[in-house]
Protein backbone atom coordinates (compact mmCIF):
# COMPACT_ATOMS: atom_id res chain seq x y z
CA UNK A 1 0.00 0.00 0.00
CA UNK A 2 2.83 2.56 0.93
CA UNK A 3 6.00 1.63 -0.64
CA UNK A 4 9.50 3.68 0.03
CA UNK A 5 12.14 3.32 -2.07
CA UNK A 6 15.61 5.17 -0.98
CA UNK A 7 14.14 8.36 -0.64
CA UNK A 8 15.94 11.30 -0.22
CA UNK A 9 14.06 14.35 0.94
CA UNK A 10 16.88 17.36 0.93
CA UNK A 11 14.69 20.78 2.01
CA UNK A 12 15.99 24.37 0.45
CA UNK A 13 19.05 25.29 1.97
CA UNK A 14 20.44 21.65 1.91
CA UNK A 15 18.69 20.05 5.11
CA UNK A 16 18.36 16.96 4.69
CA UNK A 17 15.07 15.66 5.74
CA UNK A 18 15.05 11.88 5.35
CA UNK A 19 17.96 10.27 3.53
CA UNK A 20 18.15 6.69 1.60
CA UNK A 21 14.61 5.54 3.18
CA UNK A 22 13.26 2.40 2.17
CA UNK A 23 10.28 0.38 3.56
CA UNK A 24 7.03 -1.36 2.54
CA UNK A 25 3.56 -1.49 4.08
CA UNK A 26 1.02 -3.98 3.14
CA UNK A 27 -2.60 -3.46 2.66
CA UNK A 28 -4.76 -2.95 6.45
CA UNK A 29 -1.16 -3.46 8.22
CA UNK A 30 -0.78 -0.87 11.26
CA UNK A 31 2.20 0.31 11.26
CA UNK A 32 4.48 2.75 13.80
CA UNK A 33 7.04 5.45 12.68
CA UNK A 34 8.94 7.03 15.43
CA UNK A 35 11.99 8.68 16.32
CA UNK A 36 13.01 12.02 17.67
CA UNK A 37 11.64 14.98 17.00
CA UNK A 38 13.56 16.06 14.02
CA UNK A 39 14.44 12.38 12.69
CA UNK A 40 11.87 12.73 9.49
CA UNK A 41 8.63 11.13 10.75
CA UNK A 42 7.00 14.52 10.04
CA UNK A 43 8.45 14.38 6.12
CA UNK A 44 7.93 10.43 5.65
CA UNK A 45 4.21 12.03 5.82
CA UNK A 46 4.28 15.00 4.27
CA UNK A 47 6.18 13.08 1.06
CA UNK A 48 2.85 10.14 1.12
CA UNK A 49 0.40 12.80 1.41
CA UNK A 50 2.33 14.96 -1.67
CA UNK A 51 2.80 17.78 0.54
CA UNK A 52 6.19 17.65 -0.53
CA UNK A 53 8.04 16.12 -3.50
CA UNK A 54 10.62 13.21 -2.36
CA UNK A 55 14.42 14.84 -3.76
CA UNK A 56 15.07 11.09 -4.72
CA UNK A 57 14.04 8.06 -4.73
CA UNK A 58 10.11 6.59 -5.91
CA UNK A 59 7.14 6.63 -3.35
CA UNK A 60 3.99 4.41 -4.17
CA UNK A 61 0.82 4.64 -2.84
CA UNK A 62 -2.11 1.71 -3.37
CA UNK A 63 0.65 0.91 -6.42
CA UNK A 64 0.86 4.41 -8.33
CA UNK A 65 3.73 5.99 -8.36
CA UNK A 66 3.87 10.22 -6.23
CA UNK A 67 6.14 10.85 -9.05
CA UNK A 68 3.90 10.60 -11.73
CA UNK A 69 0.66 12.45 -10.47
CA UNK A 70 0.48 16.40 -11.73
CA UNK A 71 -1.09 19.01 -9.39
CA UNK A 72 -4.61 17.83 -10.90
CA UNK A 73 -3.87 14.11 -9.64
CA UNK A 74 -3.04 15.17 -6.02
CA UNK A 75 -6.72 16.18 -4.65
CA UNK A 76 -8.07 12.44 -5.93
CA UNK A 77 -5.10 11.31 -4.60
CA UNK A 78 -5.37 12.56 -1.27
CA UNK A 79 -9.16 11.44 -0.88
CA UNK A 80 -7.36 8.01 -0.02
CA UNK A 81 -5.90 9.08 2.94
CA UNK A 82 -7.05 10.33 6.14
CA UNK A 83 -5.04 12.38 8.17
CA UNK A 84 -5.07 12.84 12.14
CA UNK A 85 -2.81 16.32 13.15
CA UNK A 86 -1.19 16.83 16.43
CA UNK A 87 -3.17 19.93 16.63
CA UNK A 88 -6.55 18.26 15.43
CA UNK A 89 -6.30 21.73 12.98
CA UNK A 90 -10.34 21.55 13.43
CA UNK A 91 -11.93 24.79 12.26
CA UNK A 92 -13.46 27.02 14.92
CA UNK A 93 -15.76 28.91 12.76
CA UNK A 94 -18.41 26.12 11.88
CA UNK A 95 -19.71 23.49 14.06
CA UNK A 96 -18.03 19.71 14.99
CA UNK A 97 -20.72 18.94 12.51
CA UNK A 98 -19.42 21.09 9.54
CA UNK A 99 -15.60 20.13 10.46
CA UNK A 100 -16.17 16.29 9.86
CA UNK A 101 -18.57 17.35 6.72
CA UNK A 102 -16.02 18.89 5.45
CA UNK A 103 -13.93 16.08 3.45
CA UNK A 104 -17.46 14.96 2.45
CA UNK A 105 -18.50 18.07 1.09
CA UNK A 106 -15.14 18.44 -0.86
CA UNK A 107 -15.58 14.91 -2.65
CA UNK A 108 -19.08 15.72 -3.44
CA UNK A 109 -21.52 13.39 -1.38
CA UNK A 110 -25.05 14.59 -0.96
CA UNK A 111 -26.15 16.24 2.14
CA UNK A 112 -28.28 13.23 3.22
CA UNK A 113 -26.13 10.66 2.61
CA UNK A 114 -23.41 12.98 4.78
CA UNK A 115 -24.69 13.59 7.43
CA UNK A 116 -25.72 10.15 7.80
CA UNK A 117 -21.61 9.33 7.22
CA UNK A 118 -21.13 12.21 9.92
CA UNK A 119 -22.88 10.92 12.41
CA UNK A 120 -21.78 7.14 11.99
CA UNK A 121 -18.49 8.69 12.55
CA UNK A 122 -19.06 10.69 15.75
CA UNK A 123 -20.39 7.40 16.77
CA UNK A 124 -17.72 5.56 16.70
CA UNK A 125 -15.52 7.98 18.22
CA UNK A 126 -18.22 8.42 21.35
CA UNK A 127 -19.19 12.17 20.22
CA UNK A 128 -22.50 11.93 18.96
CA UNK A 129 -23.77 14.02 21.42
CA UNK A 130 -21.37 16.99 20.44
CA UNK A 131 -22.32 17.39 17.01
CA UNK A 132 -24.01 20.77 16.93
CA UNK A 133 -21.17 22.60 19.62
CA UNK A 134 -18.10 24.69 18.22
CA UNK A 135 -15.26 22.59 18.70
CA UNK A 136 -13.54 25.70 20.88
CA UNK A 137 -15.53 24.22 23.96
CA UNK A 138 -14.42 20.92 23.90
CA UNK A 139 -11.38 19.44 25.79
CA UNK A 140 -8.27 18.40 24.09
CA UNK A 141 -9.24 14.67 23.85
CA UNK A 142 -12.32 15.60 22.25
CA UNK A 143 -11.11 17.58 20.25
CA UNK A 144 -8.22 15.29 18.77
CA UNK A 145 -11.35 12.67 18.50
CA UNK A 146 -13.48 15.16 16.52
CA UNK A 147 -10.26 15.48 14.11
CA UNK A 148 -10.12 11.48 14.10
CA UNK A 149 -13.61 11.73 13.21
CA UNK A 150 -12.88 13.61 10.27
CA UNK A 151 -10.00 11.95 9.06
CA UNK A 152 -12.17 8.35 9.01
CA UNK A 153 -15.37 9.50 7.61
CA UNK A 154 -15.18 9.70 3.90
CA UNK A 155 -13.63 5.81 4.21
CA UNK A 156 -9.88 6.56 3.67
CA UNK A 157 -7.71 3.31 2.43
CA UNK A 158 -4.80 5.09 4.89
CA UNK A 159 -4.97 6.28 7.83
CA UNK A 160 -1.97 8.64 8.41
CA UNK A 161 -1.47 10.42 12.32
CA UNK A 162 0.75 12.72 13.40
CA UNK A 163 1.54 12.53 16.86
CA UNK A 164 -1.87 12.02 17.34
CA UNK A 165 -1.50 11.98 21.51
CA UNK A 166 0.94 14.41 21.76
CA UNK A 167 -1.02 16.46 24.11
CA UNK A 168 -3.40 13.76 25.58
CA UNK A 169 -2.97 12.39 28.96
CA UNK A 170 -2.26 8.56 28.93
CA UNK A 171 -5.68 7.12 29.12
CA UNK A 172 -6.83 9.71 26.56
CA UNK A 173 -4.29 8.05 24.53
CA UNK A 174 -5.02 4.77 25.30
CA UNK A 175 -8.22 5.24 23.85
CA UNK A 176 -7.44 7.26 20.88
CA UNK A 177 -5.02 4.31 19.59
CA UNK A 178 -7.52 2.00 20.28
CA UNK A 179 -9.95 3.33 17.86
CA UNK A 180 -6.77 3.30 15.84
CA UNK A 181 -6.92 -0.09 16.17
CA UNK A 182 -10.14 -0.66 15.59
CA UNK A 183 -10.07 1.13 12.02
CA UNK A 184 -7.04 -0.95 11.03
CA UNK A 185 -9.25 -3.78 12.19
CA UNK A 186 -12.00 -2.95 9.22
CA UNK A 187 -9.15 -2.96 6.98
CA UNK A 188 -7.53 0.57 6.40
CA UNK A 189 -3.79 1.08 6.41
CA UNK A 190 -2.89 2.42 9.31
CA UNK A 191 0.74 4.86 9.65
CA UNK A 192 1.27 6.28 13.41
CA UNK A 193 4.21 8.81 14.02
CA UNK A 194 4.65 8.99 17.52
CA UNK A 195 7.65 9.67 20.01
CA UNK A 196 5.41 8.11 22.86
CA UNK A 197 8.07 4.94 23.23
CA UNK A 198 5.69 2.90 26.37
CA UNK A 199 2.36 3.27 24.14
CA UNK A 200 4.02 2.12 21.03
CA UNK A 201 5.96 -0.74 23.23
CA UNK A 202 1.95 -1.35 24.28
CA UNK A 203 0.46 -1.72 20.77
CA UNK A 204 2.71 -4.55 19.56
CA UNK A 205 2.83 -3.42 16.15
CA UNK A 206 5.67 -3.10 13.73
CA UNK A 207 7.65 -0.26 14.23
CA UNK A 208 9.96 1.66 12.07
CA UNK A 209 12.46 4.22 13.82
CA UNK A 210 14.10 6.99 12.34
CA UNK A 211 17.02 8.61 13.40
CA UNK A 212 18.73 11.92 11.60
CA UNK A 213 16.54 10.64 8.64
CA UNK A 214 17.89 7.41 8.19
CA UNK A 215 15.90 4.17 8.84
CA UNK A 216 17.37 2.24 11.36
CA UNK A 217 14.98 -0.23 12.83
CA UNK A 218 11.90 -1.88 11.41
CA UNK A 219 10.53 -4.35 13.54
CA UNK B 1 -18.16 -0.20 23.27
CA UNK B 2 -21.13 -1.14 21.98
CA UNK B 3 -21.67 2.44 20.19
CA UNK B 4 -18.91 1.97 18.49
CA UNK B 5 -19.16 -1.62 17.06
CA UNK B 6 -22.80 -0.43 16.19
CA UNK B 7 -21.31 2.60 14.17
CA UNK B 8 -18.90 0.35 12.39
CA UNK B 9 -21.80 -1.86 10.85
CA UNK B 10 -22.96 1.08 9.89
CA UNK B 11 -19.56 2.75 8.12
CA UNK B 12 -19.26 -0.96 6.52
CA UNK B 13 -22.33 -0.50 4.63
CA UNK B 14 -20.98 3.33 3.47
CA UNK B 15 -18.13 2.28 2.18
CA UNK B 16 -19.31 0.15 -0.35
CA UNK B 17 -21.46 3.59 -1.74
CA UNK B 18 -17.78 5.28 -2.08
CA UNK B 19 -17.81 5.30 -5.69
CA UNK B 20 -19.17 8.63 -6.89
CA UNK B 21 -20.91 8.32 -10.44
CA UNK B 22 -20.34 11.54 -13.10
CA UNK B 23 -24.02 12.17 -12.30
CA UNK B 24 -23.25 12.45 -8.64
CA UNK B 25 -20.08 14.60 -9.48
CA UNK B 26 -22.09 17.24 -11.62
CA UNK B 27 -24.74 17.48 -9.07
CA UNK B 28 -22.13 18.16 -6.36
CA UNK B 29 -20.76 20.91 -8.97
CA UNK B 30 -24.23 22.75 -8.90
CA UNK B 31 -24.75 21.92 -5.16
CA UNK B 32 -21.49 23.90 -4.50
CA UNK B 33 -21.90 26.64 -6.70
CA UNK B 34 -25.34 27.28 -5.18
CA UNK B 35 -23.58 27.13 -1.93
CA UNK B 36 -20.86 28.85 -2.96
CA UNK B 37 -22.79 31.80 -3.68
CA UNK B 38 -25.00 31.92 -1.11
CA UNK B 39 -22.53 31.73 1.36
CA UNK B 40 -21.16 35.12 -0.31
CA UNK B 41 -23.88 36.49 0.11
CA UNK B 42 -23.93 36.09 4.03
CA UNK B 43 -20.24 37.17 3.90
CA UNK B 44 -20.83 40.33 2.55
CA UNK B 45 -24.31 40.81 4.51
CA UNK B 46 -22.14 40.58 7.73
CA UNK B 47 -20.40 43.03 6.74
CA UNK B 48 -22.54 45.38 4.33
CA UNK B 49 -20.77 48.92 5.49
CA UNK B 50 -17.38 47.35 4.27
CA UNK B 51 -18.64 46.04 1.21
CA UNK B 52 -20.84 49.15 0.36
CA UNK B 53 -17.77 51.06 0.78
CA UNK B 54 -15.67 48.89 -1.57
CA UNK B 55 -18.30 48.65 -4.18
CA UNK B 56 -18.90 52.22 -4.11
CA UNK B 57 -15.24 53.35 -4.74
CA UNK B 58 -15.02 50.71 -7.44
CA UNK B 59 -18.35 51.92 -8.78
CA UNK B 60 -16.77 55.35 -9.11
CA UNK B 61 -13.66 53.93 -11.06
CA UNK B 62 -15.59 52.22 -13.29
CA UNK B 63 -18.16 55.54 -13.65
CA UNK B 64 -15.46 57.75 -14.53
CA UNK B 65 -14.69 56.39 -17.53
CA UNK B 66 -18.10 55.46 -18.74
CA UNK B 67 -19.32 58.98 -18.22
CA UNK B 68 -16.52 60.27 -20.41
CA UNK B 69 -16.82 57.61 -23.27
CA UNK B 70 -20.76 58.41 -22.99
CA UNK B 71 -20.19 62.02 -23.31
CA UNK B 72 -17.92 61.65 -26.07
CA UNK B 73 -19.98 59.47 -27.60
CA UNK B 74 -22.74 61.99 -27.58
CA UNK B 75 -20.21 64.68 -28.80
CA UNK B 76 -19.32 62.57 -32.04
CA UNK B 77 -23.00 61.89 -32.70
CA UNK B 78 -23.45 65.68 -32.55
CA UNK B 79 -20.36 66.59 -34.81
CA UNK B 80 -21.85 63.59 -37.41
CA UNK B 81 -24.32 65.99 -38.04
CA UNK B 82 -22.51 68.41 -39.65
CA UNK B 83 -21.91 66.29 -42.36
CA UNK B 84 -20.85 69.52 -44.60
CA UNK B 85 -17.62 69.22 -44.94
CA UNK B 86 -17.49 70.32 -48.39
CA UNK B 87 -19.67 73.41 -47.41
CA UNK B 88 -18.21 76.93 -48.43
CA UNK B 89 -19.84 80.42 -46.97
CA UNK B 90 -19.80 83.19 -48.90
CA UNK B 91 -20.46 85.77 -47.08
CA UNK B 92 -21.48 88.94 -49.81
CA UNK B 93 -20.67 92.30 -50.03
CA UNK B 94 -23.26 94.55 -48.13
CA UNK B 95 -24.10 97.01 -50.76
CA UNK B 96 -25.21 94.65 -53.64
CA UNK B 97 -29.09 95.07 -54.12
CA UNK B 98 -31.42 92.15 -54.13
CA UNK B 99 -31.27 91.52 -57.92
CA UNK B 100 -27.58 91.33 -57.97
CA UNK B 101 -27.17 89.12 -55.43
CA UNK B 102 -29.90 86.92 -56.89
CA UNK B 103 -28.27 86.82 -60.32
CA UNK B 104 -25.11 86.03 -58.58
CA UNK B 105 -26.69 83.25 -57.28
CA UNK B 106 -27.93 81.94 -60.35
CA UNK B 107 -24.51 82.28 -61.82
CA UNK B 108 -23.08 80.30 -59.12
CA UNK B 109 -25.65 77.66 -59.55
CA UNK B 110 -24.90 77.37 -63.62
CA UNK B 111 -21.29 76.29 -62.25
CA UNK B 112 -20.18 72.17 -62.71
CA UNK B 113 -18.27 72.20 -59.56
CA UNK B 114 -21.04 72.90 -57.19
CA UNK B 115 -23.84 70.73 -56.12
CA UNK B 116 -25.84 72.85 -54.20
CA UNK B 117 -26.04 76.47 -53.67
CA UNK B 118 -28.27 77.61 -50.84
CA UNK B 119 -29.09 81.44 -50.44
CA UNK B 120 -29.48 83.48 -47.22
CA UNK B 121 -30.57 86.39 -47.76
CA UNK B 122 -29.78 89.84 -45.14
CA UNK B 123 -34.04 89.86 -44.07
CA UNK B 124 -33.69 86.22 -43.37
CA UNK B 125 -30.48 86.15 -42.08
CA UNK B 126 -31.80 89.07 -39.56
CA UNK B 127 -34.88 86.89 -38.85
CA UNK B 128 -33.08 83.82 -38.05
CA UNK B 129 -30.96 85.36 -35.50
CA UNK B 130 -33.27 87.65 -33.50
CA UNK B 131 -35.03 84.61 -33.29
CA UNK B 132 -32.44 82.48 -31.94
CA UNK B 133 -29.74 84.84 -30.59
CA UNK B 134 -31.94 86.87 -27.83
CA UNK B 135 -30.77 90.17 -29.14
CA UNK B 136 -34.07 90.76 -30.85
CA UNK B 137 -34.68 94.01 -29.30
CA UNK B 138 -30.85 94.88 -29.79
CA UNK B 139 -31.14 94.03 -33.56
CA UNK B 140 -34.71 96.06 -33.79
CA UNK B 141 -33.10 99.76 -32.48
CA UNK B 142 -30.75 99.54 -35.48
CA UNK B 143 -31.57 101.21 -38.04
CA UNK B 144 -30.00 99.17 -40.76
CA UNK B 145 -29.68 95.07 -41.19
CA UNK B 146 -26.02 94.68 -40.19
CA UNK B 147 -26.23 91.42 -41.78
CA UNK B 148 -24.44 90.64 -45.31
CA UNK B 149 -26.56 87.80 -47.47
CA UNK B 150 -24.61 84.72 -47.21
CA UNK B 151 -24.77 81.85 -50.06
CA UNK B 152 -23.67 78.08 -48.96
CA UNK B 153 -22.45 76.14 -51.26
CA UNK B 154 -21.62 72.80 -51.56
CA UNK B 155 -18.80 71.39 -53.56
CA UNK B 156 -18.89 68.36 -55.62
CA UNK B 157 -15.27 67.59 -55.75
CA UNK B 158 -14.51 66.93 -51.67
CA UNK B 159 -10.84 66.36 -51.32
CA UNK B 160 -9.10 69.07 -49.32
CA UNK B 161 -7.23 70.38 -52.20
CA UNK B 162 -10.07 71.21 -54.41
CA UNK B 163 -11.93 72.82 -51.79
CA UNK B 164 -9.30 74.90 -50.83
CA UNK B 165 -8.84 76.00 -54.56
CA UNK B 166 -12.17 76.38 -54.87
CA UNK B 167 -12.57 78.83 -51.76
CA UNK B 168 -9.95 81.08 -53.25
CA UNK B 169 -11.58 80.84 -56.69
CA UNK B 170 -14.96 81.88 -54.91
CA UNK B 171 -12.91 84.46 -52.90
CA UNK B 172 -11.63 86.11 -55.90
CA UNK B 173 -14.96 87.04 -57.54
CA UNK B 174 -16.19 90.88 -56.80
CA UNK B 175 -19.57 89.94 -55.03
CA UNK B 176 -17.91 88.02 -52.46
CA UNK B 177 -16.25 89.78 -49.21
CA UNK B 178 -15.34 86.26 -47.51
CA UNK B 179 -14.91 82.61 -47.99
CA UNK B 180 -15.29 80.48 -45.42
CA UNK B 181 -14.00 76.96 -45.48
CA UNK B 182 -16.53 75.36 -42.64
CA UNK B 183 -13.95 71.82 -43.08
CA UNK B 184 -11.15 73.82 -40.91
CA UNK B 185 -12.88 73.90 -37.83
CA UNK B 186 -14.51 70.40 -37.96
CA UNK B 187 -10.99 69.43 -38.83
CA UNK B 188 -9.94 70.94 -35.56
CA UNK B 189 -12.66 69.48 -33.65
CA UNK B 190 -12.17 66.12 -34.86
CA UNK B 191 -8.35 66.08 -34.03
CA UNK B 192 -9.22 67.62 -30.53
CA UNK B 193 -11.62 64.69 -30.11
CA UNK B 194 -9.60 62.18 -30.98
CA UNK B 195 -6.72 63.17 -28.37
CA UNK B 196 -9.63 63.74 -25.61
CA UNK B 197 -10.68 59.59 -27.15
CA UNK B 198 -6.83 59.02 -26.24
CA UNK B 199 -6.56 60.66 -23.14
CA UNK B 200 -9.90 58.68 -22.25
CA UNK B 201 -8.83 55.78 -23.40
CA UNK B 202 -5.61 55.96 -21.42
CA UNK B 203 -7.29 57.06 -18.13
CA UNK B 204 -9.53 53.84 -18.67
CA UNK B 205 -7.09 51.56 -18.29
CA UNK B 206 -5.45 53.33 -15.24
CA UNK B 207 -8.75 52.80 -13.92
CA UNK B 208 -9.33 49.21 -14.95
CA UNK B 209 -5.79 48.32 -13.23
CA UNK B 210 -7.10 50.70 -9.65
CA UNK B 211 -10.55 48.12 -9.82
CA UNK B 212 -8.32 45.22 -10.41
CA UNK B 213 -5.60 46.01 -7.60
CA UNK B 214 -8.72 46.89 -5.41
CA UNK B 215 -10.62 43.28 -5.70
CA UNK B 216 -7.14 41.82 -6.05
CA UNK B 217 -6.57 42.99 -2.61
CA UNK B 218 -9.86 42.60 -1.03
CA UNK B 219 -9.84 38.72 -2.18
CA UNK B 220 -6.49 38.71 -1.09
CA UNK B 221 -7.38 39.99 2.36
CA UNK B 222 -9.75 37.44 2.30
CA UNK B 223 -8.30 34.30 1.45
CA UNK B 224 -6.05 35.46 4.67
CA UNK B 225 -8.59 34.91 7.07
CA UNK B 226 -9.27 31.54 5.20
CA UNK B 227 -6.37 30.31 5.21
CA UNK B 228 -6.17 27.92 7.67
CA UNK B 229 -9.81 26.44 5.80
CA UNK B 230 -7.81 26.15 2.62
CA UNK B 231 -5.02 24.25 4.04
CA UNK B 232 -7.19 21.92 5.92
CA UNK B 233 -9.68 21.46 2.75
CA UNK B 234 -6.45 21.25 0.35
CA UNK B 235 -4.93 18.35 2.58
CA UNK B 236 -8.24 16.60 2.53
CA UNK B 237 -7.92 16.66 -1.23
CA UNK B 238 -9.76 19.41 -2.29
CA UNK B 239 -9.35 20.81 -6.16
CA UNK B 240 -7.83 24.00 -6.59
CA UNK B 241 -10.73 24.78 -9.19
CA UNK B 242 -13.44 23.63 -5.26
CA UNK B 243 -10.87 26.42 -3.12
CA UNK B 244 -11.00 29.15 -5.74
CA UNK B 245 -14.77 29.07 -6.56
CA UNK B 246 -16.28 31.12 -3.40
CA UNK B 247 -13.27 33.57 -4.25
CA UNK B 248 -14.00 33.60 -7.67
CA UNK B 249 -17.81 34.48 -6.66
CA UNK B 250 -16.76 37.51 -4.51
CA UNK B 251 -14.84 38.53 -7.52
CA UNK B 252 -17.84 38.74 -9.92
CA UNK B 253 -19.96 39.90 -7.17
CA UNK B 254 -17.61 43.05 -6.43
CA UNK B 255 -17.41 43.82 -10.50
CA UNK B 256 -20.34 43.28 -11.53
CA UNK B 257 -22.72 45.14 -8.42
CA UNK B 258 -20.37 48.08 -9.27
CA UNK B 259 -20.94 47.82 -13.03
CA UNK B 260 -24.55 47.89 -11.99
CA UNK B 261 -24.07 51.01 -9.64
CA UNK B 262 -21.41 52.92 -11.94
CA UNK B 263 -24.33 51.96 -14.65
CA UNK B 264 -26.83 54.11 -12.33
CA UNK B 265 -24.39 57.13 -11.25
CA UNK B 266 -24.21 57.85 -15.13
CA UNK B 267 -27.50 57.76 -16.26
CA UNK B 268 -28.47 59.66 -13.13
CA UNK B 269 -25.63 62.22 -13.94
CA UNK B 270 -27.18 62.09 -17.85
CA UNK B 271 -30.54 62.66 -16.52
CA UNK B 272 -29.52 66.08 -14.36
CA UNK B 273 -27.67 66.97 -17.64
CA UNK B 274 -30.32 66.05 -19.73
CA UNK B 275 -32.61 69.69 -19.51
CA UNK B 276 -30.18 72.08 -19.71
CA UNK B 277 -29.06 69.81 -22.56
CA UNK B 278 -32.11 70.18 -24.60
CA UNK B 279 -32.60 73.78 -23.76
CA UNK B 280 -28.97 74.40 -24.87
CA UNK B 281 -29.87 72.53 -28.35
CA UNK B 282 -32.83 74.21 -29.10
CA UNK B 283 -30.89 77.72 -29.07
CA UNK B 284 -28.92 75.96 -31.81
CA UNK B 285 -32.10 75.03 -33.56
CA UNK B 286 -30.75 71.16 -32.91
CA UNK B 287 -33.18 68.63 -32.05
CA UNK B 288 -29.85 67.35 -30.29
CA UNK B 289 -30.65 64.50 -27.41
CA UNK B 290 -28.21 63.25 -24.92
CA UNK B 291 -28.13 59.55 -25.07
CA UNK B 292 -27.08 57.50 -22.04
CA UNK B 293 -24.97 54.27 -22.15
CA UNK B 294 -27.70 52.26 -24.21
CA UNK B 295 -27.86 48.60 -23.96
CA UNK B 296 -24.80 47.71 -25.71
CA UNK B 297 -23.07 49.95 -23.56
CA UNK B 298 -24.18 48.70 -20.59
CA UNK B 299 -23.93 45.57 -21.51
CA UNK B 300 -20.28 46.20 -22.48
CA UNK B 301 -19.96 47.95 -18.89
CA UNK B 302 -21.06 44.81 -16.95
CA UNK B 303 -18.83 42.62 -18.67
CA UNK B 304 -15.89 44.76 -17.75
CA UNK B 305 -16.97 44.91 -14.48
CA UNK B 306 -17.34 41.13 -14.82
CA UNK B 307 -13.98 39.96 -15.89
CA UNK B 308 -12.14 42.79 -13.59
CA UNK B 309 -13.72 40.82 -10.95
CA UNK B 310 -13.04 37.27 -12.08
CA UNK B 311 -9.27 38.18 -13.05
CA UNK B 312 -8.62 40.04 -9.77
CA UNK B 313 -9.88 36.73 -7.67
CA UNK B 314 -8.10 34.56 -10.08
CA UNK B 315 -4.77 36.11 -9.47
CA UNK B 316 -5.10 36.58 -5.70
CA UNK B 317 -6.33 33.24 -5.23
CA UNK B 318 -3.65 31.45 -7.81
CA UNK B 319 -0.62 33.35 -5.75
CA UNK B 320 -1.95 31.67 -2.69
CA UNK B 321 -2.64 28.08 -4.14
CA UNK B 322 0.91 28.05 -6.20
CA UNK B 323 2.62 28.52 -3.06
CA UNK B 324 0.85 25.48 -1.49
CA UNK B 325 1.95 23.50 -4.46
CA UNK B 326 4.64 20.54 -3.50
CA UNK B 327 8.10 21.03 -3.83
Amino acid sequence: MIAFEQVSKEYQGGYQAIQDVSFSITPGEMVFLTGHSGAGKSTVLKLIMLMERASNGSIAIGGKKLASMGSNDIPFHRRQIGVVFQNHQLLFDRSVFDNIALPLRICGYDAVDAARRVRAALDKVGLLNREKLNPRVLSTGEQQRIGIARAIVHKPKILLADEPTGNLDPQLSAEVMTLFQQFNRIGTTVLVASHDLNLIRRMNCRTLTLQQGRLVDDV
Amino acid sequence: MSDIQAGSGRTKRGAEQHVLTKKDQRRHWFEHHGEVAKDCLRQWLSAPAATLMTILVLAVALALPSFLFTSLANINRLTASWDDENKISLYLQTNLSQSQIENFSHRLLLRADLIAVDLVDAEQGLLEFKQFSGFSQVLDSLQQNPLPAVISVLAKDTSEQNLEKLQQQLYALPEVEQAVLDLQWIKRLNAMLLVLQRAIIALSLLLACAVLLIIGNTIRLNVESRRDEILVAKLMGATNAWVRRPFLYTGIFYGVTAAISAWLIIEMSLLVMQNPVLQLSLLYQSNFKLTGLGGAGGLLLLLVGLSLGLLAALISVNKFLNKLEPK
